[in-house]
């Protein structure tokens, strides 16, 4: 149906990594159904992937090793101390003078970004906790202010009409 | 935790160096490492890029290319056991370039945009390079089966792959 001509060795190399244009990936499919060569292709290129991390997989188990030292004094400089990147923007006596303040935000996104589904995930309650006591906070004003203006408008009957023309 | 990122990410530098440096001594993985972080420690641009570990293999990749000029190409050697050519052999074969897309894109997993902006290059020569490594290692695996079968005198095998 598809002539493997219509779809290159570099299509089928990005289809791989998943990125492929969506446009294009009902048309890739089907291509993989009716030619078993480029299907055996994608499963070759799939396996040795597969081989290959399997291959360098004990550099994962090593960990940092004899680096680990070098590499907190990093995380030191990228994320120093507290664990909210936003209080670091605050004044932070610690951090050299010539570096750019607006960076220890970049940093920041970059350990959102970095941490794992667990930290992302503990992020999120966090963030809801925090958005939930925030509107509970509002609507306590909001009650309050309202109580007080009423209370008001018991004593002042000119509030209370100020009010009503409202 | 958001502490000790760099602690963590350093088990992965050191696969990705020892896969860049798959040619050379070991050794020299760690080498490269450890001037990886501490050239992202005196960079200034180290807490200025939103994402640590696209900046640390960045520089990884800047410290590995520029060892790679001071010395001679290497030369595409065979595999030390024809009856076994492994992977380490297909990546020393490729190019510098094509192998460190190919290692971002199927070792390290970066979507093409990350390790495009790792290497410092647009989407499309990112994706390029890595069909090229592909195909590259394609035919290195192809060309050692055919070696491997034509020393032990056996007809092509069944599975031979016809283009």
């Amino acid at each position: 149906m598809f002539s493997s001509k219509l779809v290159s060795a570099a299509e089928l190399s990005a289809f791989l990594d998943g990125e492929t244009d969506p446009s294009r990936r009902a048309l890739l499919r089907e291509h993989l159904r009716t030619s078993p060569a480029d299907a055996q292709r994608l499963t070759r290129w799939r396996q040795r992937e597969e081989a290959l991390r399997a291959t360098f997989a004990p550099a994962i188990r090593e960990g940092a090793g004899p680096m680990a030292p070098l590499a907190r004094s990093l995380d030191q400089k990228v994320f120093p101390r507290d664990r909210r990147p936003e209080a670091r923007v605050l004044g932070e006596s610690s951090r050299p003078a010539e570096e750019p303040i607006r960076g220890a935000v970049g940093g920041g996104i970059g350990a959102l970004a970095i941490a794992g589904k667990r930290q992302r995930r503990h992020t999120l309650i966090v963030a809801a906790a925090a958005f939930l006591a925030g509107a509970v906070a509002m609507l306590a004003a909001i009650a309050l202010i309202d109580g007080a203006s009423r209370i008001t408008a018991l004593y002042t009957p000119a509030a209370q009409t100020s009010q009503d023309s409202h | 935790m958001k502490r000790n990122i760099v602690e963590r990410l350093t088990g992965r530098l050191r696969r990705f160096a020892r896969a860049l440096h798959a040619d050379q001594p070991p050794g020299a993985a760690d080498d490269l490492v450890r001037e990886t972080i501490e050239a992202a420690l005196t960079a200034r641009d180290t807490v200025e890029r939103a994402d640590i570990r696209i900046c640390l293999f960045h520089h990884m990749i800047d410290k590995a290319r520029a060892a790679q000029k001071d010395k001679p190409a290497p030369v595409a050697a065979p595999p030390a056991d024809p009856d076994m050519p492994d992977i380490s052999a297909a990546l020393a074969g490729l190019r510098f370039e094509e192998r460190t897309a190919y290692l971002l894109v199927a070792l390290e997993e970066f979507g093409y945009a990350d390790a495009a902006t790792v290497m410092r290059v647009p989407y499309d020569v990112l994706a390029t390079r890595v069909a090229q490594a592909r195909m590259r290692i394609d035919d290195f695996f192809e060309e050692a089966s055919r070696r491997s079968s034509a020393t032990r005198g056996t007809p092509p095998g069944h599975l031979r792959i016809v283009k």
